[in-house]
């Protein structure tokens, strides 16, 4: 009896206790947003001094004005007093440190993911009934779960089996302020013998079979041609596709590499492909293609929790590695 | 100003049905439909703007119909379909006699086992200013709770929706140890309407004379009788033999059901496996078909058997589970819950 009493009252406080969790969620959001407008600010100062210093250097030489230094000191009191003073400093080492990524840590919180397909659109159908809405979504969540405990604020285009356009897939990543965008799917070709992980991101292709797997994710967009056209022209000029690029190098990486060189998957490599649920965003994007379910041995992999549960680590540690190579300028 | 009274609330927001349990030992249930009448032709035929329950889906033809709770959790994106969902339960509360605003309301929210977090987070925003102290938990689990099925046991939920399956293995249950799939009771009404249209394409009936049809002669197993319903034929009168139909809609979710079932088994230690199988409860209003809880055992069979149980009246377990969670709460944690 006693038991069974204690046992409802440790039940019910975890109950409150994820409650709690839910909560802090939306403080942690609502504190993001406001991080946010405060980085805008200081990244708007950095870069107002950090011109009036550079064109100092270039004016005056090496060595900083006093001017200078009197427009640092008043910004920054507390931080630079000490150092102006035992070490009258240079241009260059005032005000370049702050502008690179190590200094200012361009830290990416705020992860869309978008799990491929759902509703009526099933996607592909694989071998052991694998159905790649169903994949695409438990291994979305599974990326979100890893990522919220790491501290990523992640909003997920749909929690659910339903349909969503890709037209709106991508407003939401505009809408939370993305910093990445994933989408994840899982592929199918009709010679079954085909298997591995692909990653993405978009560019165009010429390979006909990336034309048709394009065609095939894209299916149900919401865009009319027009403006697909306009849409893919700004994108390959884009510099946002060189950041998509190096994010799809580093989650690819890691996904390969988290299941010990090749042993398990096969590595299909990082392409590009224009699918349209990358281009409408304004955040690095990238689509990772984690198996063919029409190959039975892939097929047979996803239906192991734990592989899925891999997939997803693999995911998570090549976001971190693509922020680390980011803040350090790389 | 006076202190206001304070008063316990159990809700579980279906998709198909809503049902309110409160402290005061009244309860009441409403289908999860709200109506807004169409214009002011309308609104005067009816004798008010808005209809909640049967009331709007007898009068769908005058009111603008909104059923706000898809697979349990409140449509995003939608005001009006948020304003129904604080109609609905303004009206529950009306039913069982609490005033939001004479009472202070602690209230429990039953949602569906994988409802994701941000669902949750909508379902806050929707329900401020009506509940005063909120705490948002899974339907199985409060069904759980209600019946003191804590530990190495299984709960499976049938809603309308949803069929919520957990499993209690003393303590809050996890993301892993519950899932959600749709097949349910919804989903059998659009497998039969699916099938009755194939059957006879010349008979008239609406998706609402397929649920009712449903929940009277909706069967798992062998018939005990044949399953005849009356409609119309080209305008005349017809009685349709609808038993096979109903037999073959009703069974569909029996594969997706024991699918689930043996995935969540399969996640525990071997050990735990004939504990839960023999423990498993069935709850929600689907669970009432005749027949599902022998068709289950049948299931289990091949993995060594199992005992299913439909727990006592299986609609409101779920909500009396929510208030059970309510008065249990202490007043400490209900204060760690102000600011949610």
């Amino acid at each position: 009896m006693f038991y069974k009493k204690y046992l409802r009252k440790k039940i019910l406080k975890e109950a409150v206790e994820d409650n709690l969790g839910i909560r802090s969620r939306v403080v942690k959001q609502v504190y993001y947003k406001k991080d946010r407008r405060f980085f805008s600010f200081m990244l708007a100062n950095v870069m107002f001094v950090s011109s009036v210093g550079v064109l100092l250097f270039f004016l005056t030489g090496r060595k900083v004005s006093d001017k200078a230094v009197v427009v640092k000191r008043a910004r920054f009191p507390d931080v630079v007093s000490s150092y102006y003073i035992s070490k009258p400093p240079l241009a260059v080492d005032l005000f370049f440190p702050f502008t690179t990524f190590a200094a200012i840590p361009l830290d990416a919180k705020v992860i869309v993911l978008d799990p491929g397909h759902g509703g009526n659109d099933l996607g592909a159908r694989g071998f052991f009934s694998v159905v790649e809405k169903d994949l695409t979504l438990d291994i979305a969540r599974r990326v979100e779960k890893i990522m919220e405990a790491r501290g990523f604020s992640v909003f997920m285009t749909r929690e659910e089996d339903r349909f969503v356009e890709l037209r709106k897939r991508s407003k939401i990543a505009k809408e939370v302020d993305a910093d990445i965008f994933i989408s994840v799917h899982a592929n199918w070709f009709r010679d079954r013998r085909v298997r591995g992980v692909e990653t993405y991101y978009v560019g165009a292709t010429d390979d006909p079979h990336l034309s048709e797997l394009a065609r095939r994710e894209n299916m149900g967009s919401g865009y009319t041609i027009a403006e697909a056209k306009e849409l893919l022209d700004q994108i390959y000029l884009d510099i946002r596709r060189n950041e998509s690029r190096k994010l799809a190098v580093s989650i690819h990486n890691k996904l390969v590499s988290a299941f010990g060189a090749k042993r398990f998957i096969i590595d299909r490599g990082v392409r590009k492909a224009p699918f349209l649920v990358l281009v409408d965003t304004e955040c690095p994007a990238v689509l990772v293609e984690m198996g063919y379910i029409s190959n039975k041995e892939d097929a047979n992999l996803f239906v192991d929790p734990a592989f899925r549960e891999k997939i997803a680590g693999g995911i998570v540690e090549g976001v971190i590695e693509y922020i680390r190579e980011t803040q350090m300028g790389g | 100003m006076s202190k206001r009274e304070m008063m316990q609330v159990g809700i579980d927001l279906g998709t198909s049905q809503s049902a309110i349990s409160v402290s005061s030992g009244k309860e009441a249930v409403v289908s999860s439909y709200v109506g807004w009448a169409v214009d002011i032709v309308a609104r005067k035929a009816l004798g008010k703007k808005i209809l909640v329950g049967d009331e709007a889906i007898e009068n769908r033809t005058m009111v603008e119909l909104h059923r706000p709770l898809e697979r349990g959790t409140v449509k995003e994106g939608s005001k009006k379909d948020l304003e129904a969902v604080r109609e609905i339960v303004t009206y529950l509360l009306n039913e069982v006699g609490v005033d939001p605003k004479k009472q202070s309301i602690r209230g429990v929210v039953g949602v569906p086992a994988e409802a994701m977090r941000v669902s949750k987070v909508h379902l806050r925003e929707t329900l401020e200013g009506i509940i005063d102290r909120l705490l948002v938990i899974s339907e199985p689990f409060a069904v759980a709770y209600g019946i003191n099925a804590l530990v190495n046991s299984m709960i499976i939920d049938l809603g309308a929706g949803t069929t919520d399956f957990c499993l209690m293995l003393g303590r809050y249950p996890t993301e892993d140890d519950q899932k959600t799939i749709y097949a349910a009771g919804d989903y059998i009404d659009r497998q039969l309407e699916t099938v009755l249209r194939e059957r006879y394409p010349e008979a008239r009936f609406t998706i609402f004379m397929v649920r009712e049809w449903k929940e009277k002669y909706g069967f798992v197993g062998e018939p005990k009788r044949r399953v005849e319903v009356k409609t119309h034929v080209s305008g005349k009168p017809v009685i349709l033999d609808i038993t096979e139909e109903m037999k073959m809609a009703c069974e569909s979710i029996l594969m997706p059901i024991s699918e689930a079932l043996h995935d969540l088994i399969a996640r525990l230690d071997p050990e735990y496996h004939e504990k839960i199988r023999n423990n498993i409860y069935l709850s929600g209003r689907t669970s009432l078909l005749p027949g599902l809880p022998q068709a289950i055992e049948a299931m289990l069979e091949d993995v060594g058997g199992g005992k299913v149980k439909r727990v006592d009246d299986p609609s409101f377990a779920g909500v009396r589970g929510c208030l059970a969670v309510a008065k249990d709460a202490d007043d400490e944690e209900w204060e760690m819950l102000a600011g949610v």
